[in-house]
């Protein structure tokens, strides 16, 4: 269900009972604070509630399947692709050709192309290709410097990955989840979170990939009820533009494998 | 996909269903001013302190000035943001211990530097009783660092050469060797010793110097609770610090040396994890926009409604026509995750919420010229909405001595005494 703002829906659900029965996730910490204080103000239970970040979840999941969780963190990566970038300068400089307003020998410039296209396509091959029919579409210059920044992108997670055991990011940990909701067909979600009936998303002004992808296998292996609550101003085209998003395959696929 | 869709994005918002106020003035300074005015005007009124809340777009412009003129309306604020633990004392002190390690030869101010910042001997369990003597009262208070760094002669020294002089200077008491020797004592650094020495820093001024600044402080014990948040950020700064060197000195990407331990204590310390602050119940809660939503309180007051602030320029690296076709989502560009921060979406929600979170009343306040004199526009978001605009003198009446809330808001709080009064 996708609502436009209308989170006194979730204060209605609010009752003692013995266990949560609702993952409530919000993107932003301070959120889940402002949703607490309204329910204390009410006198209303928050029995019913399971706070978490959107990463908590993947985490808990991987853990509950016995996967491991561990990832770098932003220093971490920025200090790799500082080595990715010099090392072997001329492989690194033929992957990385940028748009001339771009340093492709700035590390933070590097991580914002590397994480903006992780957002928009979540390393799915069908958005991927998208990626890439939008660019074509595009006039010169601008169809050359899309294709280019997607490019850069694969090749720095590509190199990332090279280079660590962990995961490249906690994003990474949410499309393992996603995978491993669809890989055990809803097992692994039920096993992790075997009261959970619902599970709300709170305060969204933007819907990345990643996110979408995860509650796409929620509800596409799960009797859970998933209720996406978007903010004001941008909810009402983010509602319109959600069933386009699905992907046709497998959802947490990456392009990599 | 039509486009009338992508439309929604830029169309007029509807406004709050509280009546809005707007204060304009002259500068950003008597723009603060005046919103401290008027959350003081509500107290002297008496409305609750937990009624009210301050929202700013961007903390690290209005942070300090609020700061100050909160002080100056008695008022106790609490910043919800992340606390820049660059600037505390603890953290500077982890700095000085490095530099003084770091060089061959230190001067006697790159020396005693880490003293004036409260560093203090760690109590070792068992030893503590007879160590307590007048002259191993740690921290060393300011005036005697300073006596002794007066006495002390200029020039750069070799540590061990140090020792020796403070061991000669009749003006320098016990501690003072104590502290010139661990400096000495102090390891090569290797990732458990930079942990196990900068831990024992840490923990010596949470014994010794927290209660200090706690003496000092003034009664809303506000340096206290900084100093104390920055104590335990510190801690997890230092835990981090021992693993991310021992990364690094097994890539080779940093020498053995304490200039390197200082440098990737900065780039820990400078990174902004999304972990917020917390604090006590009975201050004044100032927000960033984004972290309004979903509140409910009488009383907001927004500052910062200025073009430059609100909106701000997006920060992707994506160009604008590949965006704008995201954003269509025309045949197969309706796959890819659509931002609408890209062209302003985040900011109109902001600035929605923001209006939203008001119960009673929502005051917008703004500034029209820079420091230097230059014009300031007005932010275009406040052309969607009707506001009632304070009148020059009521403003200036409200930031004066004898200040008086203008009838805009007066009104509001009238008619709630009056209901509380039926």
């Amino acid at each position: 269900m996708l609502h436009v703002g209308d989170e006194e829906l979730v204060f209605e659900r609010a009752r003692r009972c013995p266990r949560a029965t609702e993952l409530v996730a919000s993107p932003v910490e301070l959120h889940q604070r402002n949703v607490q204080r309204r329910l204390r103000e009410a006198n209303l239970s928050k029995d019913a509630f399971s706070f978490v970040a959107p990463v908590g979840i993947s985490k808990k999941l991987l853990e509950s399947a016995g996967r491991p969780t561990a990832t770098i963190d932003r220093i971490d990566r920025l200090s790799l692709l500082h080595a990715i970038l010099e090392d072997p300068p001329s492989r690194a400089s033929s992957e990385l050709a940028l748009p001339p307003r771009l340093s492709s020998r700035d590390p933070q410039q590097i991580e914002q192309i590397r994480t903006e296209v992780e957002t928009v396509t979540n390393f799915h091959p069908e958005r991927i290709a998208a990626w890439r029919d939008t660019a074509d579409d595009l006039y010169d210059p601008i169809d050359a410097e899309s294709s280019e920044l997607l490019n850069a992108a694969l090749f720095v997670e590509q190199g990332l990955r090279d280079r660590i055991t962990k995961a490249v990011s906690e994003t990474e940990l949410v499309r393992r989840a996603t995978r491993m909701i669809v890989a055990t067909d809803g097992v692994g979600w039920t096993e992790a979170y075997p009261h959970i009936d619902r599970l709300t998303l709170l305060g969204l002004s933007s819907l990345s990939a990643p996110h979408t992808d995860l509650v796409h296998a929620v509800l596409s292996t799960t009797p859970v009820e998933v209720h996406i609550h978007f903010r004001s101003e941008t909810g009402t085209y983010l509602k319109q533009r959600f069933d386009d998003l699905l992907t046709r395959s497998k959802p947490g696929t990456e392009v990599f494998e | 996909m039509t486009a009338s869709n992508r439309h929604k994005l830029s169309q007029p918002i509807d406004p709050p269903e509280v009546p809005t106020v707007e204060i304009v003035s002259p500068t950003r300074r008597d723009e603060v001013r005046a919103a401290m005015a008027v959350v003081a005007s509500l107290r002297d009124h008496g409305v609750p302190i937990r009624d009210i809340v301050v929202v700013v777009r961007d903390l690290d412009a209005y942070e300090e000035p609020l700061f100050r003129a909160a002080i100056q309306y008695e008022l106790t604020p609490v910043f919800w943001t992340q606390l820049r633990v660059t600037r505390t004392r603890p953290y500077a002190l982890i700095e000085a211990v490095c530099d003084v390690l770091d060089e061959e030869r230190v001067d006697v101010e790159t020396l005693l530097r880490p003293l004036e910042l409260c560093w203090s001997l760690r109590s070792t369990p068992g030893r503590d009783e007879q160590s307590v003597s007048t002259t191993c009262q740690w921290p060393i208070d300011p005036a005697t660092v300073s006596r002794v760094m007066e006495r002390l002669p200029d020039g750069t020294r070799t540590i061990p050469e140090w020792v020796d002089v403070i061991k000669s200077t009749g003006d320098a008491d016990g501690r003072f060797q104590r502290f010139v020797e661990w400096i000495d004592d102090a390891p090569m650094p290797e990732p458990e010793s930079v942990s196990t020495l900068l831990g024992d820093v840490i923990e010596g001024y949470a014994e010794h110097g927290l209660p200090e600044t706690k003496a000092g402080d003034s009664p809303a014990l506000l340096e206290t609770e900084t100093d104390a948040r920055a104590v335990v950020r510190v801690r997890t700064l230092v835990r981090q610090l021992r693993h991310k060197f021992a990364d690094r000195l097994e890539e080779g990407t940093v020498d053995q040396s304490w200039g390197d331990v200082a440098n990737l204590a900065s780039v820990i310390a400078t990174q902004r994890p999304g972990r917020r602050e917390h604090s006590n119940a009975r201050a004044l809660d100032v927000l960033e926009a984004n972290d309004v939503w979903a509140l409910d309180v009488p009383y907001v007051v927004v500052l910062g409604l200025t073009a430059d602030q609100w909106p701000r320029p997006p920060e992707s690296v994506l160009p604008p026509e590949f965006q704008e076709a995201v954003l269509q989502g025309d045949g197969q560009s309706g796959l890819l995750a659509p931002q609408p921060a890209w062209i302003g979406g985040r900011d109109r929600d902001q600035f929605t919420d923001a209006l939203r979170a008001a119960g009673q009343c929502a005051v917008v306040t703004r500034y029209t010229q820079t420091r230097e004199g230059n014009e300031v526009q007005p932010s275009p978001l406040l052309g969607y909405i009707n506001t009632e605009r304070v009148g020059e003198t009521d403003r200036e009446r409200l930031i004066s001595a004898d200040r008086r809330l203008p009838p805009e808001i007066r009104g509001f709080v009238t008619a709630e005494t009056e209901d509380c009064d039926e």
